[in-house]
């Protein structure tokens, strides 16, 4: 009875895909600070190279379908390895929590409210997500399309104002760059925004259609790839090379909005676009851990979990950094990327070579359900 | 979150209540069985009614030799006297010195008299004493003859009522001007006369333990969700209340989400908008005693909807629509904004502006939140003595108001003159969304106090707290913000804009599952898409 | 249950308290702050310092100065003040934040940037470098990146003391000036983004508009002429009004401006209503390198002398051609003015860089030689597309 309530659509997902890989827009800096004038080309790159990571979860979620990514631990390594993995994931999508809390923490407190105490931001902007989480998936989903098109429509009405300012030839020159720029810049755009919507396995539970799953994935993959593409090349056609200094370059680039002194002071509306989408990927990382807690210790509801993981982000995105210039060391150095990969990639490799050689697939587990 | 807190302080205050409902023994003395003698049935009502001023009991004999007694019991002025006299007195005490003197009236008299003396249109049998009191304390007339067990029931319900009259909540320019009256039956027949159709259905019932109000199901059999129709019957069922005094009382006890401040159950006193709504599939509520009609389902657009956007052209209306929305975001954001822009993010106002706007705030003493927060209050006063007052004193008050809070309160230095604009627009926009205007208050307040403490990110915190609550929400199983969220993009031809008639072919699709065709995609001229090919 | 209602209880305490408690982290009423319209940065007396001035809009003694105003007028029919509308404070200090600091224990309002749309910078300190003094601007929060930049002839601060002629603020004044975008040729528009563009390019020279303070008929005034230019972060020379134009024939827009042109012993005005300029690098299989700089521009006539019907088919055949090589000349003279000061301003550097990046490893290096002696074709195209409301001179028709 209340699983059938909590049931998703393929297209939910799929909008909330998009919606998750959306908010990275926030983050293009480390793309720029490695790729310089060329970030669009690792966003392209980048793309590529999470298609195989991509392939990874949709090949698990086919060959397990209805199950989430804890579930499929305890199915493909026994109960005790299973474990361990699930701790290692659920431990992984907390980290993603907190990281993006101080994300959107740093936004505001560099734009927007340059005085006011990191926790006080934190206390609420964590509020209204544990309040999203525990409505559960139906409805933290059931407003991604609507944000979808508003990040959308707000993309686009920025750019168009943009127009006369851009400068296509600062896009320029393509393959200058030395090769461990373009590794670490497509590097960063795979697993810092695209290959992080892993937590999306968790979701899959729910999901009306279970076949539908590779296709949400796909398809919002697709969306927000288009519009994290899309922001970046814009970002540097009118920044220029100034782009790879900026903390925030899609920020900067709406406070550059004049057209008639009419249009002006467009950064607003993209603020305010960046916390919705931000609030978003925040509650379905926390939806994923918490989740992954009360199915590991085989809790009947994860909901009042939520309040608790919510308090310890406030902590751990305060403690998590120490400075924004930290945070930004992590990042340019690749640290951020190289320990993302561990989880992204490593783990659900040997997730999914151990179920092929211990011969699940799809058909057998439906078999024996 | 809050639903705890309002359960427990539901238990606490109720508790001391319970112990007096077990006292009612009246409920055995009510089941008793209407007994033979006449004077026995007299004396019970009686005590039952406790000897009240308005309950007649007119006693006479009829029949051959006036052998026959009997006792008409009413409740004066709720029952036609002329009926009673010509049509029930009448036809007993001479139409029945013609029966045949020696029939005998003791076993089948009722049956007779019910079949062949009284000339009108509605009489029922009542068995029990519950049933003869209900039956005159709705108007009609208890007959009880001696000799019979039984006594009869005959409508003849003749109540002053109010006319048909003209809305006063919901005015329109163009469309229908009548309104539902406080009698079911006036209400009734109102819908009835616009869906001239077999398959409305009105199914009645009676609720209240002491008031025994009567309410009516309207839906129309095949279009609403039948699933839909089988909740509301049962959640009406559930109520347990003691009186039901309007339609009010109905709905907080049905709705989904008492703890929200958004009302999830629609009311009108319009029949045509009724019937528009319940010819979407969805069930109205009529309640007697007030002309104000429950819908349900009940969703956050239809504030914005209006039955004129249906009468008149629809491209001007889309307009109209539009405002609405614009005017519903300023009446629940413009003072949290306007706080919040002054006082946080004044890069966001164009320069020359800034210069006036602070020269307008020199020397105002409180802050920009206390200002609004004065303001606001100073308005939802005047607002509610404006309701409050007779008409005559309403218009002085709104002189003082508009004089003193406009006026002298700037050039006294109180307020600052963008703050007098800013809440004044706040107001004028509430009107534009009557229905949603309970929620805008309250919402415009935490959006204020948010944009007071952390600014446009408190205000953009305030909303999506808003959103994942309204995003929660249900009303009797259809998302309260459908057709936006979920998003449902063949709905929102009746949303954003009022796309014209010809194009809105189908249903809504959250309300009805059977007949989702509302009629043929046809361009107008009607005759044309036949003849157009030859 | 219970435990959760206390939860839900605490939950609630602890952020209405933070809400109320949280009242004056950002929160700024409009009569605490102090709206910075103009800065102007100078090079101090002291070694190091530099000097820096502020003009503040002066809202609350605003009311009572236009009243002053109007009594002043009447009595004396021309209003030299207005002196109460905005005042400018001033102080010295080793960079821009310390001279914030200190101007807090002279002033009771908070300075707020956000509305700054004018910096000035002095001479003599443009002269030693900007990067130290603009690193502010680029990275707090409240400065706008789409200020304009000037560099003043003389001292910054002298331009703030102008009395502005037609808004209640001096730097008002300006940044409506640069706001305008008909007008003259020589006047080029560079706001701070622009400028920070050119100190980051390792060859592109930054460049901004000149600033001075003329005196006409004993009263002060403004005038914006003419090109400062930059190497690095260091003022390195100037451009006169008519060597800056040829900027601008390049690297903007122009609308609706004026250009003489002389033709068979008389001169025409043509007005550009649009123009566009566009650099194409060409690096020749010699390794030499070519600039293509394309500008193509549309007027119309708009004034002449002489009585030859200028509007004539065959005449606008030729004052299309002396059009376009008044307009060749004058980006000639520009290219060679900075060839003179070293200073790659167009941004060929980074043109050659953003279409044959391979190539410009080698380049880099010499830039500073190849730019001296570079072969820069320019190439003009003028449409004239009318004659304004006359088709003929005001002269008798000749037979």
């Amino acid at each position: 009875m209340k699983k059938s309530s909590e049931q998703i659509s393929t297209v939910q997902l799929m909008f909330s895909v998009a919606c998750f890989i959306q908010a990275s827009t926030l983050l293009t800096y480390p793309i720029h600070g490695f790729a310089k004038q060329e970030a669009w080309i690792c966003v392209l790159l980048g793309c590529l190279i999470s298609l195989p990571i991509i392939w990874i979860y949709t090949s698990l979620a086919k060959r397990f379908p209805g199950k989430s990514l804890i579930e499929i631990n305890d199915i493909v390594f026994g109960s005790i390895v299973g474990k361990i993995f699930s701790v290692l994931y659920i431990y992984f999508f907390l980290n993603l929590v907190f990281l993006s809390s101080r994300d959107i923490g740093n936004f505001v407190g560099g734009f927007l409210l340059p005085t006011t105490p990191l926790p006080a931001v934190l206390i609420m902007f964590l509020l209204v997500c544990c309040w999203a989480v525990r409505k559960g998936v139906k409805t933290m989903t059931s407003y991604a399309k609507l944000m979808v098109i508003i990040a959308f429509a707000v993309l686009l009405f920025n750019s168009l104002l943009l127009l006369n300012i851009m400068k296509f030839s600062n896009l320029l020159p393509i393959f200058s760059l030395p090769l461990k720029n373009y590794l670490e810049g497509s590097h960063t755009t795979a697993m810092l925004p695209m290959c992080e919507l892993m937590a999306f396995l968790m979701l899959f539970p729910n999901l009306r259609n279970a076949k539908g799953s590779a296709k949400a994935l796909w398809g919002g993959f697709a969306i927000g790839a288009i519009t994290l593409f899309f922001n970046v090349a814009r970002d540097t056609a009118v920044l220029g090379p100034y782009a790879s200094l900026l903390t925030s370059p899609t920020f900067l680039v709406a406070r550059l909005i004049n057209v008639g002194t009419i249009f002006t002071r467009m950064e607003v509306l993209y603020a305010v676009t960046i916390i919705i989408l931000m609030f978003f990927k925040t509650s379905v990382l926390l939806y994923a851990a918490v989740f992954g807690i009360s199915q590991l210790l085989k809790l009947d509801s994860y909901k009042f979990l939520v309040p608790t993981f919510g308090a310890i982000a406030v902590i751990f995105a305060i403690a998590v950094f120490d400075s924004t210039m930290y945070e930004s060391y992590i990042a340019m150095t690749g640290t951020a990327s190289i320990y993302a990969t561990f989880f992204e990639l490593i783990l659900p490799v040997i997730t999914l070579t151990v179920a092929a050689v211990r011969g699940f697939s799809g058909k057998k587990e439906a078999v024996l359900l | 979150m809050f639903r705890f807190i309002v359960k427990k302080a539901a238990f606490w205050l109720s508790k001391s209540q319970i112990k007096d409902n077990k006292k009612e023994k009246d409920q055995n003395e009510l089941q008793r069985k209407l007994s033979k003698n006449l004077k026995d049935n007299i004396a019970a009502i009686k005590t039952i009614m406790g000897g009240s001023s308005d309950v007649v009991v007119r006693e006479f004999c009829f029949g051959p030799n006036q052998c026959i007694s009997a006792a008409l019991i009413f409740i004066d002025g709720l029952s036609d006297t002329k009926i009673i006299n010509e049509s029930i007195i009448e036809p007993l005490m001479y139409k029945s010195v013609l029966v045949d003197e020696q029939y005998d009236f003791k076993d089948d008299s009722i049956k007779h008299i019910e079949t062949a003396m009284l000339s009108v249109s509605e009489v029922e049998r009542a068995d029990d004493l519950n049933d003869a009191i209900d039956g005159f304390l709705y108007g009609d007339v208890l007959l009880m003859i001696d000799g019979a067990n039984r006594g009869l029931i005959i409508n003849c319900k003749g109540w002053d009522k109010r006319n048909i009259g003209e809305p006063s909540g919901e005015t329109v320019v163009r469309g229908p001007r009548e309104s539902f009256t406080e009698n079911l039956r006036t209400s009734t027949s109102l819908l009835r006369r616009k869906i001239k159709n077999p398959s409305l259905m009105m199914e009645s019932m009676k609720l209240g333990k002491k008031t025994g109000t009567d309410v009516c199901i309207v839906y129309i059999k095949g279009l609403a969700n039948p699933e839909l129709i089988q909740e509301v019957k049962e959640r009406l069922a559930a109520i347990n209340i003691d009186s039901i005094l309007e339609s009010g009382y109905i709905e907080q006890y049905i709705e989904d989400s008492p703890s929200s401040i958004f009302a999830t159950i629609g009311n009108t006193e319009k029949p045509d908008v009724v019937a528009a709504k319940i010819l979407e599939g969805r069930v109205a509520i009529i309640v007697d005693g007030t002309p104000f009609v429950l819908t349900a389902p009940y969703l956050f657009i239809e504030g914005f909807q209006t039955a004129e956007d249906y009468y008149f052209r629809p491209y001007y209306m889309s307009l109209l629509r539009i405002t609405r929305y614009i005017a519903y975001a300023i009446t629940v954001m413009a003072p949290a904004i306007y706080v919040a822009v002054t006082t946080f993010h004044r890069e966001l106002i164009p320069t020359d502006l800034l210069y006036t706007m602070a020269k307008a705030r020199e020397g105002i003493p409180f802050s920009a939140f206390a200002e609004s927060v004065i303001m606001l209050l100073t308005f939802e006063i005047l607002r509610e003595a404006g309701i409050r007052l007779p008409r005559p004193v309403g218009q002085a008050l709104s002189i003082v108001g508009a004089l003193v809070i406009g006026q002298a309160a700037v050039s006294a230095g109180l307020i600052g003159t963008p703050m007098v604009i800013v809440i004044s627009i706040t107001a004028v926009s509430v009107f534009v969304i009557p229905s949603q205007a309970d929620s805008a208050a309250i919402l415009r307040l935490i959006l204020l106090v948010l944009a007071a403490t952390l600014g446009g990110f408190g205000i953009t915190i305030g909303l999506l707290g808003t959103l994942v609550h309204l995003a929660s929400l249900e009303s009797f199983g259809v998302p309260y913000l459908s057709p936006l969220v979920p998003f449902e993009s063949a709905d929102l031809k009746d949303t954003l804009i009022r796309a014209p008639l010809w194009l809105m072919t189908g249903r809504p699709k959250g309300m009805s599952r059977n007949d989702k065709k509302r009629r043929e995609y046809l361009v107008p001229p009607a005759g044309n898409s036949h003849g157009g090919d030859k | 249950m219970k435990k959760r209602l206390k939860l839900i209880c605490t939950m609630l305490i602890t952020s209405a308290v933070m809400l109320n408690l949280s009242g004056c982290w950002d929160s700024r009423e409009l009569n605490t702050i102090g709206i910075v319209s103009g800065v102007g940065l100078d090079k101090a007396t002291t070694p190091d310092d530099i000097e820096m001035t502020v003009q503040i809009a002066n809202v609350s003694g605003e009311q009572q100065s236009s009243s002053m105003m109007s009594s002043q007028s009447s009595s004396n029919g021309t209003a030299s003040t207005g002196g109460s509308n905005f005042f400018n404070a001033k102080d010295t200090g080793p960079d821009v934040l310390s001279i914030l600091h200190k101007l807090t224990h002279a002033y009771s309002r908070k300075l707020y940037f956000s509305h700054n749309d004018l910096i000035i910078l002095g001479e003599d300190l443009a002269k030693e470098g900007v990067r130290d003094s603009l690193d502010f601007f680029a990275r707090s929060y409240e400065p706008r990146l789409t200020a304009y930049i000037f560099v003043a002839k003389g001292k910054a601060a002298d331009v703030f003391d102008v009395q502005p002629n037609f808004e209640k603020i001096t730097a008002a004044e300006i940044t409506m000036l640069m706001n305008d975008p008909v007008g003259s040729i020589d006047k080029n528009v560079v706001q701070v983004s622009d400028l920070l563009v050119g100190l980051i390019s390792e060859t592109t020279s930054a460049v901004a508009p000149m600033i001075e303070v003329k005196e006409q008929s004993g009263k002060k005034q403004i005038y914006v002429s003419g090109l400062a230019v930059f190497k690095k972060d260091k003022l390195v020379g100037e451009l006169s009004a008519m060597e800056s134009r040829g900027y601008k024939w390049v690297k903007s827009n122009i609308e609706y401006s004026a250009l003489k042109v002389d033709i068979e012993g008389e001169t025409a005005e043509i007005i550009v209503t649009s123009s566009k300029g566009k650099i194409t690098p060409q690096i020749n299989d010699d390794g030499s390198v070519k600039i293509k700089v394309e500008i193509t521009a549309e007027g119309s006539l708009d004034s002449q002398t002489g009585t030859v019907n200028l509007a004539e088919l065959k005449n606008a055949k030729l004052l299309k051609k002396a059009t376009e090589s008044v307009i060749k000349k004058e980006v000639e003279t520009t290219i060679n003015k900075t060839r003179e000061l070293d200073a790659d301003i167009f941004g060929f550097g980074d043109s050659i860089y953003q279409r044959h990046a391979r190539e410009w490893k080698t380049l880099k290096p010499q830039w500073d030689q190849i730019y001296k002696n570079i072969e820069v074709d320019i190439d003009v195209k003028v449409e004239l597309v009318g004659s304004g409301r006359i088709a003929k001179p005001l002269s008798p028709e000749k037979e």
